[in-house]
């Protein structure tokens, strides 16, 4: 490859890089107003004396999988979209994986930060645990599998793990308040802002050590275009 | 212009290769067009005096030089040109989306520089520190490596050197000052280039002043590698130019890290915790994503440009054009904004 050509290539990976960065920023952005919304309307429908007692039910079972439910397909849709415009311009490729049993893992951390949570005290520990989310399960594996003749470099992307944080949080503020306040719209309130915490923090926050599904994205899409600069 | 030259050089793009890019079997990348199916090259796109003319004439019609201002004076230019022609020349490169480059402070082919575009370029950058607030001052208060005296005369010196490299046009013996201008011109460039991407590495404030930076280490190198080119040492120039377009590569790799957007996200969502609008239009994760756009893509018109420029010397090179008849060419064109040079 001539100097020139590779100057061009690099270009356009660095093109693809942004690209899809601003695409992935934009739409996960979109999707998290939207679930805010919805997740408003939830919370709106919620049985307030059971998001009460169990809010770390209303967070885990109604929140949480409409998140997934709605999130998931449009996370794999942005890496299907920078894949097929990679592909044009590059030998690499990230793979999107759904970590097998992850759920099931998920409901024993959860049960087990619960108890470590209570015996601290409800507010206390919802601040910390608020301030820990998203606690995210990132693994990487390199396949070492050719694609197009040329070594990949294949990712396993994780659903952020925010669930037990999230849902830790929501219940340690919602207990914690019944306890020395009974007013249900303070309440409510504190549960709408638990769960636009929880939407936020899967899709777009957190940092380099505990990634959103976004940073987990786009640091994929930076991993891929530094290995094509360098072919 | 040389009858070689005169054989060669297009004043019209090849109507296939307008309906083309309409249909997206070409593409236009910093003046180089190419087949998006083969990559191959088809030709290269050069911007030429009448262009310099036209935005000379426009400049004190422009109300300000915004980093869109560029595009605004060339589109009076179309306005106040009476020649239908000529026109038609300019038209030619609104039709073809090369003002986007023009757009963005980049060059179509090679600069000529000196003239009317470069000082409109100063001036964008002028406007760029002048949006800072006194950020810049602020800054340099701390930061040695920034002080402001010794910033602003180095933009003076990089206004000197675009003058000289275009009074050296007027000389009798003009090689030896066009050797200077080049070499003066390449050691301010390594001074913004440093600048800038110090600037990356610091604070937010010293981070902001990084894209006047490079912006004028795009201008100055670029007059750099005009100089070498005028001066007939053309190895020198491609060289050069190839050091530019990596250097402004290397810098634009820094700019897209994805983490410098995504990771000032969650410092905005504690800001506004229980703020759905936070996410809306024109609020602030939106604002940051815009924010990072921009600077993506002023550094790709800026890449773009520089390895354009680098693949229009090899090019020439091939056909046995030397970079000074190029130039003389591109100036001495009256009769049409841009020139088209088939990759043969």
């Amino acid at each position: 490859m001539g100097l020139l050509d590779h100057l061009f290539g690099r270009s356009a990976v660095d093109q693809w890089l942004s690209d899809h960065t601003i695409a992935a920023a934009r739409t996960l952005t979109q999707v998290a107003a939207d679930l805010i919304r919805e997740s408003d309307a939830l919370v709106k429908e919620a049985d307030w004396q059971s998001a009460i007692l169990s809010p770390a039910d209303f967070v885990t079972s109604t929140i949480a999988p409409t998140v997934r439910e709605t999130a998931e397909p449009v996370a794999i849709a942005i890496l299907e979209d920078a894949n097929r415009d990679l592909a044009r311009i590059a030998q690499h490729q990230a793979v999107w994986t759904r970590s097998p049993g992850q759920d099931a893992g998920q409901a024993n951390d959860y049960g087990a930060l619960f108890d470590v949570a209570t015996a601290a005290g409800p507010i206390a520990a919802s601040v910390a645990t608020a301030a820990a989310i998203p606690m995210a399960a990132v693994s990487t594996v390199t396949s070492g599998i050719a694609w197009l003749g040329l070594g990949v470099t294949s990712t396993v992307i994780s659903w952020p793990m925010v669930v037990g944080g999230g849902a830790l949080a929501g219940l340690g503020i919602a207990t914690g308040a019944f306890n020395s306040a009974r007013i249900p719209d303070k309440i409510r309130s504190r549960l709408r802002t638990r769960a636009r915490e929880y939407i936020t923090a899967s899709l777009l926050g957190g940092d380099e050590a505990n990634p959103s599904i976004l940073i987990q994205l786009t640091t994929q899409f930076e991993r891929v275009a530094e290995a094509a600069r360098h072919q | 212009m040389s009858i070689l030259l005169n054989d060669i050089l297009l004043r019209q793009i090849p109507q296939h290769l307008i309906t083309g890019h309409a249909s997206g079997d070409y593409r236009i990348y910093g003046g180089v067009i190419r087949s998006v199916s083969e990559g191959r090259i088809v030709g290269h796109l050069q911007q030429t005096g009448l262009l310099e003319t036209l935005v000379g004439q426009a400049m004190p019609l422009a109300k300000s030089i915004s980093p869109t201002g560029v595009l605004d004076l060339v589109g009076t230019g179309i306005t106040i040109a009476q020649n239908e022609q000529i026109k038609r020349g300019i038209a030619t490169l609104q039709s073809m989306q090369s003002m986007n480059l023009l757009l963005s402070g980049a060059t179509l082919g090679v600069a000529l520089a000196g003239t009317a575009i470069t000082i409109a370029k100063l001036n964008a950058i002028d406007a760029k520190l002048d949006a800072m607030e006194g950020q810049l001052a602020k800054v340099a208060a701390d930061v040695e490596w920034i002080r402001g005296d010794l910033v602003q005369a180095d933009f003076a010196r990089l206004k000197a050197v675009s003058e000289a490299l275009d009074d050296s046009w007027l000389m009798q013996n003009s090689a030896a000052e066009w050797r200077h201008v080049g070499r003066d011109a390449l050691t301010l460039a390594g001074l913004f280039y440093a600048r800038a991407m110090r600037a990356l590495e610091g604070s937010a404030a010293e981070r902001a002043t990084s894209d006047a930076f490079i912006s004028a280490y795009a201008l100055a190198s670029e007059i750099g590698v005009t100089a070498r080119m005028a001066a007939e040492e053309d190895a020198a120039a491609f060289a050069a130019s190839q050091r530019r377009a990596e250097a402004l590569l290397d810098y634009g790799a820094r700019i897209r890290v994805p983490y410098r957007l995504t990771g000032q996200f969650a410092e905005a969502l504690s800001k506004a915790p229980d703020d759905a609008g936070v996410l809306q239009e024109s609020s602030a994760i939106p604002k940051l994503i815009n924010h990072y756009a921009e600077e993506t893509s002023a550094a790709l018109a800026r890449e773009s440009s520089a390895i354009g420029n680098a693949s229009v010397l090899q090019t020439l090179a091939g056909q046995g054009i030397s970079g000074r008849a190029w130039l003389e060419a591109a100036r001495g064109e009256d009769s049409t904004a841009v020139l088209f040079l088939p990759a043969g």
